[in-house]
Formats: C-alpha cells, structure tokens, sequence
C-alpha cells in the first residue's frame, strides 16, 4: 500500500513507526525474496498478496518492536550518514528486527489461514500480546479455529473453541470453560494468599516496632476498648478497681482522649494518688477539679499539663493539704512569683520533686525549693529547665539537702553543659550517695572521668539505676577503673544501666560493668558504643572452657596485645540497646541469645550484620534489622 | 491435667451452668489452677458472677481457643461484648486473668 500510496499522492492515516520504515526506505522484499531462495519453493498466494502482506507485516511489527526501538533508531542514524544501498543495509541490519519480522510474518500467516471465516478487523482486535506465542503453535500445528470443537487439554472433555478459551503453553492446547474456571479460581487464591501473607509480614514488622508480640487480646483489653469508646455515656465507673481505673485512664492518655469530660471519671475523694499523662486536653478549670473532688491527694503526676495556671497551683497549694509528691511536666504557664509562694506554703511537706520542660523555674525557684523542702527531699528531678542558668544556684544543692536522704537524683539535659560539673556531683553524692537508689545525669555532657571514679564509686553502695546518655567524655580506662574500685563499694550490683552514646567507653568498660553487674542487670543500653569489638563479645559470650577460649588465654599469656575476657552470663537482662554497636551481628546475636536467658527485647538499629538469618533464642524479638521493614 | 473428663464445668452465682472444654477453659490461669483443688474433682467450678457475664466470658475462651494461632495473621474477627456488661466484664475478667 504504502508504495501505491506514494504514486497516488493519497495516503491514509498510518502510524510512526509506518512512516519511519518508510522512509528509511525499509520493506520486506528483500526477505521475501531471500526466504523463497531459501526455501527453494515459490509460494504463489504470498506473491499476489504481497502489499497488503507489507503493511500488514510493518504494523505488527510496531506493536513488538517498541522495546528496540532504540537499536532501530540507531540503525537510521547510521543509515543516514552513510546512505548505504537499501539491499545491503538491510543484510547488516541487526538480527534481533529481522527476528521480530519474522515472528511478525508468521504471525500474519496464522491469521490469514483463520481469515476465511473472520474477517480481518475483528482479528486486529483481539490481537494480544500475551496470547502471541499461541499464534505460533497454532501455525505450526495448522489446528483449531474458533467455534471448532476441541479437546480440553486437561480433563479430556470435547468442548467448543471460543476467543475466551485459555490456551495453556507447557500443554500446548486450550482448557475447556470449566477447567479454566477452576484455574481462574487457583489464581485467586494464590493472589489472596499472597496478599495475606504480605499483610501478615506488615502487622508483624509493625508489631515489633511497638516492641508487642501480635497475639489475641484480652478481654480486659477489649472491655477497656469498649468502655473508652462508650466514656461519654458512662455515668460513672463504679466498682471497677483502682488498677483497672489507671489503666483506662491511661488508655485515655494514650489516645489522647482524656478531656476535661473524661477526666472527671477518675476523680474520687478517696483517691491518694493521681497520675494523667496527658493533660494537654483539660483546661486549668477541670485541673482544679482535681483538688475539690480528691482533697486527700498525696501524690499527683501531671504530665503535658500546659494549661495549668497559676491560679491552679495556689488552689492546690490551699486545698491538697497531704501532698507529698508532685510530678509536672511542661507547666511553663506557672511564673516564678507562683513557685516561690507554692514552696514557701507546701515546701515544708514535699518529699518528691519533678518538674521538667518550663524555662520558666527559675534561679529563684530552685532555692525557694531548696529553702523550703530541700532538708526532707527524697526524690528530686531536674530536667530540660532552661531558667536555670546559674552554676551557683546548682552549688547551693550540696549545701540543702540532708545526709543519706535522698534516694533518687536527676540533673538532666542542663541549660548549657558548663552548669553541672563534676565537683558539684562529687559534693551531692558526697553527702547523699549512701542512701541513692537511681541517678540520672542524662545529657550533663561536661561530666568527665573523675565524676565516676570519685563520686559513683566512692559513695553509692545502694545505686541501683544509673543512666549518663550522651557522656562523651568518659573515658574507656576511666570507666574501667571507676567500676573496678565501684565493686569494692557497691557489691549489690546495678539494675538498669543506660550508657547511650557514651561514645568513648569500649571493651574494658563494658567488660568492668559486666563484672560487677552481670548477675544483676535487667536493663542495659549500650547504644552507640561504637568502640565495641566483636572478638571482645565472642569472647565474653563464649566458655571458659571452650578451645577458641584456651588458645586466647594461652596467647594472652605470651602477647600483650592479646586481652582475655572471661565468660559473662547475664541470668536476668530483659531488656538490651545494643543499637549502633556495629560489632553486633548474626553471629553475635546467636550468641547473646544463649547467654541472656531472660532477654526479651534486644534493639539492633544501625547493625546491618544482623540480618534475617540470624539463629534467635526463643522468646527472644529482634527488633531494627533491616529485613523487618515494613 | 491427665483426667478422664475433658469437659468442666462452670456454674454462675444465679445457677446457669456451662459445659466447657477443659483445654478452652484452662486459657484462664485460675481455672487451670483451680484444678488442683476439689475443683478437680469434681469438675465443677463455682464461679461469683452472673449468667451473662459467664456466658461472654465462655464465648470469649471459645474466640481465644479457635484463633490463637491465627492471631499473625492479623485478621482475626474482632470480640463484641455488650456495651452494657463492659465494666462488670472488665472486673471478672482481670479475676480469671484474661
């Protein structure tokens, strides 16, 4: 056609690729005649049929030559500068066109020999790609057309040929509507079952994330659910028990749902203790409430409680006459003025203290509390209070506080690092260490050495919590001999030890905290302590007796270089950070898993050695390998 | 544990009685302790709450039998239990432990 066409001067709509292949002057007679020289036999019909045969040919090959379109582009360029006669070029060109010409052609064939029963159109239509290998066998086989009775390839069953029939390639032949039903049925399920087990590897990557196992819940949990989706119509809770009634209330702070009508629910004049998690919903009004309805309040735990007044507190101040303990987390509305007034009256009551995140407690407040409350103080919390900036001020707390009293200290994340400094530890512990339980000093970054070797290890035989995040400058030596002589202090044992990104503390460190602390130790993080080796944890998590452990011992003898570590069990740990220890892998992991009985959480983030292959102790959750996303 | 009964039973305050499989009702840590006791015997657990309350509690021991090694997959149907009966519930189910 296209060669008429261009006689006439009239030309009907074609496509791009036609138009290409026509001007670059491409057409199959060349193959053609190539393949009747080849074949040696002259196909009479294929001759008188031969321009349609052309444009046939060209707009099929179009649709499978997308994918090389690049070489053909390519092969123009080429054929442009150097204008190489037609028959030549097409010799060299590329196999991989011919190839799709060829598949084009007998493509062409099939559909001529079924053209005398359809008629053309309808097979340009249903022209498929993911049907075209069947065109070949079709070709080959010369067979069935559609309407035809056909023998199903899988039951055997006669049954009529539709365009709807599914041609099953390994068999060569069509299926019948019924066995492809059931094959369609097959393929559903494998979807759907994919989909599930996609969704199941989902719920259980997230899971992990919130450190939960999935499991059924509980019908606890499931009434709790009820009644805080049914809170507004409940009258009241009744007798539902105080445990049961913190933990709703702290499924309320949770969902953040606890609201000014919610949380008169948990107010009962008999009530001793308080504790919200959440108050940013509850105006300073509802706040109030607390103490006209609990009058016998000793403890309150106000936390997000941005909406509590001033005039708040000083109703407190008048109204909870028993309050021992108050916890206020971010009351940055309470001014000074309201402080100094709330110690001067109730200071001589309070034995707990905890305030964090107001930049409005000043250098006046904390020696107002000092004053007031600082002799009977048991419990003193300080964190993220940026109106302290006196390292004065921070003096005066050795000077108020009483001997052997206090039993949990924290100074954290100072307004800036020069304010806490080791000497002003060294003289608190010096005069409270005895009787101290739990010391945080979370984010004092000036704190060096000489805070551990002549504070902690000198005065603290009852410590049992210890947290110092992102202390980088202890040293690994420094660590290593303030816990030596620690031991001869305190023989108790540690608790929970939070050391995270104290970067420069190593082996020996961890070794001296795994030797006065292993029996006892139940929370660990050692997040960041890149320093860590991986012969060192082979060595500690590995026995005594073992080969490996007597060939180290013997070189160690011989070779300074060579440390020996001894074998380390850690019976009660539960819970481990060892995020960002790059030493931590599979191995290792296998390892730990065999020597912490009791470990149930392990975090591994940052650890790229630690993969899915990974060998885990039972009842173990890995959590922060990369194969676990989501 | 080895008894010839497989089946308990539970009996409310107000006398209904429910015939429960041994293994369902031992997902609660009381009942399977109980066991121990005359309890064990004679198979009949006297419980202090009232019929309904019982009732949702076996169709809850049944819903956590018949799913719990289906929970991972995440698409287990979710547990009703009456809006009304919520905080009782809550009550004798934090007793039994489930």
């Amino acid at each position: 056609m296209s060669r008429r066409s261009r006689s006439s001067g009239v030309r009907g709509p074609n496509s791009a690729l036609t138009e290409f292949l026509r001007n670059a002057g491409i057409t199959d007679a060349y193959r053609q005649r190539r393949e009747r020289e080849a074949n040696g036999e002259i196909v009479s019909e294929d001759t008188s049929v031969e321009p349609e045969g052309v444009n046939v040919n060209i707009e099929e090959a179009e649709e499978e030559v997308v994918a090389v379109e690049v070489v053909t582009r390519r092969s123009r360029s080429r054929r442009g500068v150097m204008a190489i006669p037609e028959q030549e070029e097409e010799e060299e060109d590329d196999e991989e066109i011919r190839q799709i010409k060829l598949a084009a052609r007998r493509k062409r064939n099939a559909r001529r020999g079924k053209n005398d029963n359809d008629n053309a159109d309808e097979d340009e239509d249903e022209y498929d790609p993911e049907f075209s290998d069947f065109d070949d066998e079709i070709g080959t086989n010369g067979t069935k057309k559609f309407g035809e009775e056909d023998t199903c390839v899988d039951c055997g069953k006669e049954f009529h040929l539709t365009v709807y029939s599914r041609y099953l390639r390994d068999k060569k032949g069509y299926l019948c509507e019924n066995c492809n039903e059931q094959l369609k049925d097959r393929e559903r399920k494998a979807r759907k079952n994919q989909l599930n087990a996609r969704k199941k590897r989902r719920t259980l990557a997230q899971a992990l994330l919130n450190k939960s196992e999935v499991r059924i819940p509980k019908l606890q949990d499931i009434c709790i659910k009820k009644i805080s989706a049914n809170i507004d119509d409940v009258e009241a809770l009744g007798d539902i028990g105080q445990v049961n009634l913190n933990k709703l209330s702290q499924i309320l702070s949770k969902n953040r749902s606890l609201n000014d009508s919610t949380i008169s629910l948990f107010l009962n004049p008999s009530l001793k203790s308080i504790e919200f998690w959440d108050c940013s919903n509850v105006d300073s009004d509802s706040l109030m409430k607390i103490a006209s309805y609990c009058p016998y309040i000793e403890s309150l735990t106000l936390f997000m409680c941005g909406q509590l007044h001033n005039d708040t507190l000083s109703y407190y101040n008048s109204h909870l006459k028993n309050l021992k303990e108050l916890c206020l987390n971010g009351p940055f509305l309470i001014s000074e003025t309201a402080w100094q007034e709330f110690f001067e009256q109730s200071g001589s009551r309070l034995q707990k203290f905890e305030i964090r995140n107001t930049h409005r407690f000043s250098n006046d407040s904390l020696i107002s509390l000092l004053e007031n409350a600082g002799s009977k103080l048991i419990s003193l919390k300080l964190s993220r209070l940026d109106g302290l900036d006196s390292a004065a001020v921070y003096d005066l707390i050795p000077h108020y506080i009483s001997t052997s009293t206090l039993t949990h200290l924290e100074i954290s994340y100072p307004h800036n690092e020069h304010l806490i400094t080791d000497d002003l530890l060294i003289n608190i512990l010096a005069i409270t260490g005895e009787s101290l339980q739990s010391l945080n000093v979370d984010g004092c970054t000036n704190l060096t050495d000489n805070f551990l070797i002549d504070g902690i290890s000198k005065f603290c035989p009852n410590l049992t919590h210890l947290s110092m995040k992102l202390l980088d400058q202890l040293t690994d030596k420094g660590f290593a001999q303030a816990f030596t002589e620690f031991s001869q202090v305190n023989n108790g044992g540690l608790l929970s030890v939070d050391l995270t990104k104290c970067i420069g503390l190593g082996d020996e460190s961890v070794y001296a905290l795994f030797k006065h602390s292993s029996h006892t130790l139940i929370e660990l993080s050692l997040n960041s302590l890149n320093e860590i080796s991986k012969d060192f944890l082979i060595q500690v998590f590995t026995n005594d007796l073992s080969e490996y452990k007597k060939s180290i011992k013997q070189s160690a003898q011989d070779d300074d270089q060579v440390v020996f570590y001894n074998h380390i069990r850690l019976p009660l740990l539960t819970t481990w950070d060892c995020g960002f220890v790059r030493a931590v892998d599979d191995e290792v992991l296998q390892l730990i898993g065999k020597n912490c009985p009791k470990l149930s959480v392990l975090e591994v983030y940052g650890n790229n050695r630690c993969t899915s292959r990974a060998v885990i102790a039972e009842g173990l959750m890995v959590i922060g390998r990369q194969n676990d996303s989501i | 544990m080895s008894s010839d009964t497989e089946y308990v039973t539970l009996v409310s305050a107000d006398n209904h009685k429910f015939i429960v499989m041994k293994e369902v009702a031992q997902i609660s840590s009381v009942i399977k302790s109980s066991q121990g006791f005359q309890e064990g015997e004679t198979g009949k657990i006297s419980l202090d709450m009232d019929g309904d309350i019982l009732e949702c509690i076996v169709e809850y021991l049944y819903y956590h039998y018949k799913y719990k090694d289906q929970a991972e997959t995440g698409n287990i149907p979710e547990f009703n239990i009456p809006t009304h009966l919520a905080l009782e519930l809550l009550v004798k189910a934090d007793f039994l432990d489930i």
